[in-house]
């Protein structure tokens, strides 16, 4: 967890940045008080989920900018290259998240998580600069 | 069935606060304006429409009001000041400084990365949808954009 390269996700070496498809899907994030990231999600309807998690969790999210109205692939590879990135908190990460977007015995899981990288490289996503 | 122009109360700490709905933006949801102040009485709503607006949200006006957690006051014109929708900052902060280091400005359609930004421009609404819990909380707390800690 922490810088991409570091590990995970984010060891896979000199991605190129790249654009998303376009799509009905949204990437949001949920930061805590403490600044690390608590929850990573997909979504077509951000008003319906942010009301949601606010009830349920107690957290407020915020979309992506630049992983609006996205393809469902590529959000769902930049939702696990961001799980694998911070950790689900069963593993002793940060996140609230219970289960992986793609799982790893998943055909296009290595491939999703280059897209993944590539597209949060492209929005200089913090720690993918 | 909430209709644009809807104007809309909630009860808040000092007495009720107004907002009024202006459009529904995918993949937000209902737009609102909140206007300011909070009364103990009813004021002048075609007043206090005309005001400038105190911030800018997303908030599900219909699951709010199936809720019962606010009511409708009534449908009012739009003033001009806040017909067309302003344009947004959002970003994500950045976890090593607890800011956000790469701005994007949002119109509702089309989004742009601008980086740092202005103290002008901190006064820009921040994209972001909210509860009633957490609009009542920010309305009590007297938040406005230019003061959000990010």
């Amino acid at each position: 967890m922490g810088e991409a390269g570091a590990g995970g996700a984010a060891s896979e070496s000199a991605v190129e940045a790249a654009l998303p498809d376009a799509g009905k899907t949204s990437v949001y994030i949920s930061i805590g008080e403490d600044g690390a990231t608590q929850y990573v999600g997909i979504t077509d309807n951000i008003e319906a989920r942010a009301a949601a998690h606010l009830a349920q969790k107690g957290i407020e999210i915020d979309p992506i900018p630049g992983l609006q109205n996205i393809s469902r692939a590529d959000a769902r590879a930049v939702e696990q290259v961001l799980i694998e990135y911070n950790g689900l908190g069963k593993n002793a990460g940060t996140l609230l998240n219970k289960i992986n977007s793609i799982a790893q015995s998943n055909p296009v899981y290595s491939a999703s998580l280059k897209r993944g990288m590539s597209l949060l490289k492209n929005i200089e996503f913090p720690g993918f600069k | 069935m909430i209709k644009i122009g809807d104007v809309y109360s909630i009860r808040v700490a000092s007495g009720c606060a107004y907002f009024q709905y202006t459009k529904k933006i995918s993949p937000m949801g209902a737009l609102i304006r909140v206007l300011p102040g909070a009364y103990m009485d009813t004021p002048d709503i075609e007043t206090l429409i005309e005001c400038d607006t105190n911030f800018w949200i997303f908030f599900p006006v219909s699951a709010a009001l199936k809720k019962n957690v606010i009511m409708r006051v009534g449908n009012y014109y739009i003033p001009e000041h806040s017909r067309q929708p302003p344009v947004f900052r959002t970003g994500v902060v950045d976890p090593g400084t607890g800011k956000v280091e790469t701005w994007w400005f949002w119109n509702g359609e089309k989004e742009w990365k601008i980086g740092q930004i202005t103290e002008a421009q901190k006064k820009m609404p921040i994209r972001g949808a909210w509860n009633d819990t957490l609009l009542i909380q920010r309305i009590n707390e007297g938040w406005l954009p230019e003061n959000d800690r990010r």
